[in-house]
């Protein structure tokens, strides 16, 4: 069976949706189908090349690619789902959020609006004909079926380097690895440290706000116990997961979230909040974790009570990493599960 | 002040990207602190570290070199914080081998275990000497004269067996 895999990307930004195409093509083919990522860029930026976006994918018939047609497409990123082939898979990243959960009305121009609108006609013409119609999370799934009314599965995955992971030896510091962006909020990890002893906070990732925040350590003094690390490689976030005492993890709604699977696969406790979102759908407020309102100083005082209770720590780290073997199928699963 | 007591979360994240090195580079698991989770990974000799000679010893690989005399004179593995300040220090030339040996065996835990290697200690007081502003640098240059017959005879034992008449004499 010959296999597209159907994407778009921000050029030179490379996250968690670009892991999971890379990921999709390596288990397929270890099934022995070919397979090929075929992607498009994507600019968010003017309005109107979001709607030229819909309009060339719109355009795109993969029964016609000349030579080599493919027998099964999966599609996984807006716009990318709107292209013609009689066998489609969906398996959802996630919508065009600014147009949904994250559109904000008083601050948007008509032109927005309009956009807006479109965006949700044109996902209630495509979202729901692929069949088998999966997406990567159930918060995902709740999203589609609140503001579109389409039924959807979720369907997990493991994250890259998933085997690499092991539980080493803690060492007092709680890892925040991702990147430094609003939405990733680590900011309220920097702000807990001004009550936080015995532990550092240790970030992992570069971003658009790295230079805030560390602007805001410095504000509030405590430049003593936080190290922003930037971008680091593959095997050092594998080791820095390894050794840490706890992962911090308490973005605002995210999608799904590999860094939750890995704190899992490392065997150590999540910390996260009650609005973050996909990693909701692992941790379990006191069995293998913590789940704690956005708030400095309820992280503060839980990360205070951890680093005072390392048996507690040790407990919840394990549990997580037994869950996480019941919640999470190997690739096999999930392409089996895309490839009817 | 002993590096136990006060971890150093910069000695900490060095030790941990030097492992994080160590597996890229070898594709496996390679520094002395994972050394103590993998034991398929430990040399030969490790096993049982009461058995070496401290000539031996002060031979092995770094990171080998490090979780060894860990074990031979605490009879533990080294905590991360620990292992990465002597690492360090021993990369920048800060202390010498045997002046490491000599600090773990006459650190409050080391002299609580009695664990002693043969030659260690006034090999240690000996370096402590010659770390001694002024005083130290001379007795240095007196060892070193005093050792000079012995270096010329060894020399002499390399030139005649290692290195053979071979061209190096005519370069």
């Amino acid at each position: 069976m010959r296999v597209a895999i159907a994407t778009v990307q921000v050029p030179y930004l490379t996250g968690g949706a670009e892991a999971l195409a890379e990921g999709l093509k390596a288990a397929v083919a270890a099934r022995g189908h070919p397979v090929e990522v075929v992607t498009l860029p994507f600019r968010f930026f003017p309005p109107s090349e979001v709607d030229r976006a819909m309009r060339t994918w719109e355009a795109e018939d993969f029964t016609r690619l000349n030579l080599y047609e493919p027998d099964r497409v999966i599609c996984l990123k807006f716009p990318a789902y709107a292209l013609a082939h009689p066998r489609k898979s969906l398996w959802l990243c996630h919508q065009h959020r600014a147009a949904y959960e994250l559109f904000d009305e008083t601050r948007k121009s008509a032109e927005d609006v309009a956009l807006r609108s479109a965006i949700r006609a044109f996902d209630a013409r495509h979202l729901a004909l692929p069949a088998p119609r999966c997406t990567i999370s159930r918060r995902v799934s709740e999203r589609l079926r609140e503001s579109n009314g389409i039924e959807s599965t979720p369907l997990y995955h493991p994250p890259p380097r998933a085997r690499d992971h092991f539980c080493g030896r803690n060492e007092p510091y709680v890892l925040f690895p991702s990147r430094v962006e609003h939405a990733k909020r680590q900011e309220l990890l920097v702000r807990a440290m001004r009550d936080v002893r015995g532990l550092t906070a240790v970030f992992a990732g570069d971003g658009g706000q790295i230079g805030a925040m560390r602007a805001l350590t410095e504000e509030l003094g405590v430049t003593d116990r936080a190290r922003f690390l930037g971008r680091v490689t593959p095997e050092e976030l594998v080791a820095l997961y390894a050794h840490a005492a706890a992962v911090c993890f308490c973005p605002h709604d995210e999608d799904y979230g590999y860094v939750t699977l890995e704190a899992m696969l490392s065997s150590k406790p999540v910390i996260t909040c009650t609005d973050s979102g996909g990693p909701l759908e692992f941790v379990v407020d006191g069995e293998t974790g913590v789940v704690v309102a956005p708030d400095a100083g309820e992280i503060a005082r839980c990360l205070s009570t951890l680093a005072a209770q390392p048996s507690r720590a040790a407990r919840l780290g394990r549990a997580g990493r037994e869950r996480y073997g019941e919640m999470v199928p190997p690739w096999d699963a999930v392409v089996d599960t895309l490839l009817p | 002040m002993s590096p136990h007591a006060s971890p150093d979360i910069d000695a900490i994240l060095d030790a941990i990207r030097a492992e994080a090195r160590a597996r890229a580079a070898r594709g496996r698991i390679g520094s002395y602190d994972v050394l103590v989770r993998a034991e398929a990974d430990v040399p030969h000799g490790l096993a049982q570290p009461e058995a070496m000679h401290v000539a031996d010893l002060l031979a092995l690989p770094l990171d080998v070199f490090l979780l060894t005399a860990y074990r031979c004179v605490l009879g533990r593995e080294p905590d991360t914080a620990g292992g990465a300040h002597y690492q360090r220090a021993l990369l920048r030339g800060q202390l010498t081998r045997i002046e490491m040996l000599g600090r773990l065996s006459l650190s409050a835990e080391g002299r609580r275990r009695g664990r002693r290697l043969p030659g260690v200690l006034p090999a240690f007081l000996l370096a402590t000497l010659y770390r001694v502003p002024v005083a130290g640098p001379v007795a240095a240059l007196v060892a070193r004269l005093l050792r000079l017959p012995a270096h010329c005879q060894d020399r002499s034992i390399l030139e005649a067996t290692a290195l053979g008449a071979g061209g190096w004499m005519k370069r």
